[in-house]
């Protein structure tokens, strides 16, 4: 198997976050590999490190140290040259967490979905309108949504807009941080599928970040641990619920096999 | 999912359609936009309007009152001067040169501000916190009282009082702009655009800027509202323009010799002053409120 993306050494530190007991933080260093098509999850509590991790396999935040190796592309984690970055931003995309905060209020759908084409294709305006109307009725809305603002949209259809905004440079991986947290069940079954339906078709790798360990356990391919900066174990989906080995993951799944209660860990 | 083959609506209003929408169904704002678009109407043609030269004088027609009294006459509506010009007109060219240059003044001072306090947004730290802390200190004194000390240097006139007047205003623009841009550029879509590959300069432009239409809407209609009690008052106080200069604040300095004998040449370019300050803040609050409206209801 081919791996699509490898992840090196990746290491951030940050020594004044904020003014808390905890202001010092250290990631990594992180190696991780991903194939092509393949559905990662990455679990852990709070502040280990997990949005952050994240946010440097996009280049939101540069990274003190390591390579990601994107199709045979060697990517300098740590700083990123303008030519270099353009080329990371169609092939990596991200959700954010918050799909309403990542829209901007006072410009419509069309427009906030014109942006990566603008800035990272050679289209014309007619050709860039045509291909905004087809990513959204990809994702399932309307070609009317074109002219909605933020406000007229509901938490799902804003998903629906962060969703097609990621998918519309044909990204090889998709990286989303809690991408179903503020969705209601009925509406993050669908943003569920809808997501596995158009990573079927197109191919690409989907590393989530996500608390609710029934969805994880129900797409993820294989899952990521992670504590205090570092992963701490890392395996396929169903070895890692029947046979969790680091006293962290063993603790995730077991309030999560609580909740579930015919399961037993050694069935 | 299914796809539902749904007729299109036909149309979508535009921004600046909604905006329009939204300001119209506020009467009060409306009257406001008709009382304002009088006064622009006067000043873009007031050569057409006026009826006479607002330098003409006329030795046999002194003080003549105006057209509702009845020793006034039609020929002179709001009835003339000390020196026999027609108030009217004066009125009419006044309003060309206090709200012109009022305009003028808070253009400069709006384009001046913003760029300053969006460098100084965008920037951080040190150097920010300089650029923007410079002009803090000016903000703690009245801009007229500013504008009458520049004024004092320079000389009076009213170009040199155009100049102090826009001097006075940029540090509030500075401010607020900055303060507002440090907001926004913590904001998720900024990230997001971020990640799109968006450049700092194509952020603020694309990003920042429409959302900045209301805060500049608000800033800029305060700014003018005081350019031009500044610009009257400084020409009221013989700072401004000069003598024979039909400029509001003047008119009413020379009306106020002859006030007792003549009190319509003081109520009436008070009025004007007046209904030109609450027009402007009143089309003001409406499109901040139309514009407000746009992206949340």
């Amino acid at each position: 198997m081919t791996h699509i993306m490898q992840v090196k050494e990746l290491t951030y530190c940050s020594e004044n976050n904020g003014n808390g007991k905890r202001g010092f933080f250290r990631l990594g260093p992180i190696n991780l590999n991903v194939d092509k098509g393949e559905t990662i999850a990455v679990i852990g509590e709070n502040r280990s490190g997990k949005s952050l991790l994240a946010k440097l396999l996009v280049g939101a935040i540069p990274a003190d140290g390591g390579d990601i190796e994107l199709n045979e592309h060697k990517y300098a984690a740590r700083f990123a040259k303008r030519n270099e970055q353009k080329k990371r931003t169609r092939d990596i995309r991200m959700i954010l967490q918050h799909s309403s905060d990542s829209m901007n209020p006072a410009i419509p759908v069309g427009k906030i979905l014109d942006e990566p084409l603008r800035l990272n294709t050679d289209f014309t305006k007619e050709e860039r309108k045509r291909f905004i109307e087809e990513s959204l009725l990809k994702v399932g809305l309307l070609r009317e949504h074109y002219y909605f603002y933020r406000h007229m949209l509901s938490d799902g259809q804003q998903q629906r807009v962060a969703l097609a905004r990621a998918i519309m440079l044909e990204p090889k991986v998709l990286v989303a941080d809690e991408p179903f947290a503020a969705l209601d069940p009925s509406i993050r079954s669908q943003t569920v599928n809808l997501i596995l339906k158009l990573q079927k078709e197109m191919g690409m790798a989907f590393i989530f970040i996500s608390h609710n360990l029934g969805i994880v356990r129900h797409i993820a391919d294989r899952i990521i641990v992670m504590e205090n900066g570092n992963i701490v174990e890392e395996g396929k989906t169903e070895t890692l619920f029947r046979w969790p080995q680091h006293p962290r993951t063993k603790k995730l799944v077991m309030a999560y096999s609580d909740l579930v209660p015919k399961q037993s860990l050694n069935e | 999912m299914a796809q539902f083959s749904l007729y299109e609506e036909e149309f979508h209003p535009s921004p600046w359609q909604r905006t329009w929408a939204a300001f119209r169904s506020s009467h009060i704002a409306f009257i406001g936009l008709v009382i304002l678009a009088f006064f622009v109407m006067f000043s873009l043609f007031a050569p057409l309007l006026a009826p006479y030269s607002p330098l003409e004088q006329n030795i046999d027609g002194l003080l003549i009152a105006p057209s509702w009294q009845s020793s006034g006459s039609i020929v002179h509506l709001f009835g003339t001067d000390a020196l026999g010009r027609d108030v009217f007109s004066r009125i009419i060219y006044g309003c060309r040169i206090t709200l012109g240059s009022g305009l003028i003044t808070v253009v400069l001072a709006l384009f001046i501000g913003v760029s300053i306090g969006t460098i100084a947004g965008m920037l951080s730290g040190v150097r920010s916190s300089i650029v923007n802390h410079l002009l803090d200190a000016l903000m703690a004194i009245p801009t007229l009282l500013i504008a009458i000390i520049i004024v004092a240097i320079l000389g009076a006139g009213l170009v040199n009082s155009m100049w102090a007047i826009t001097l006075a205003l940029i540090p509030q623009f500075v401010h607020h702009t900055r303060s507002f841009v440090r907001n926004e550029m913590k904001k998720q879509y900024i990230l997001a655009s971020r990640l799109d590959g968006a450049s700092p300069w194509q952020i603020f432009t694309h990003s920042i800027l429409p959302n900045m239409s209301e805060m500049l809407v608000v800033q800029g209609s305060l700014a003018l509202s005081i350019a031009v009690i500044d610009i009257s008052a400084l020409g009221f106080l013989n700072l401004g323009a000069q003598a024979p200069l039909p400029e509001l604040g003047a008119i009413l300095a020379d009306g106020l010799d002859v006030a007792y004998m003549a009190p319509w040449n003081v109520a009436l370019p008070g009025i004007t002053i007046f209904l030109m300050v609450l027009s402007i803040n009143i089309v003001g609050d409406g499109l901040r409120s139309a514009l407000r409206k746009r992206v949340t209801h």
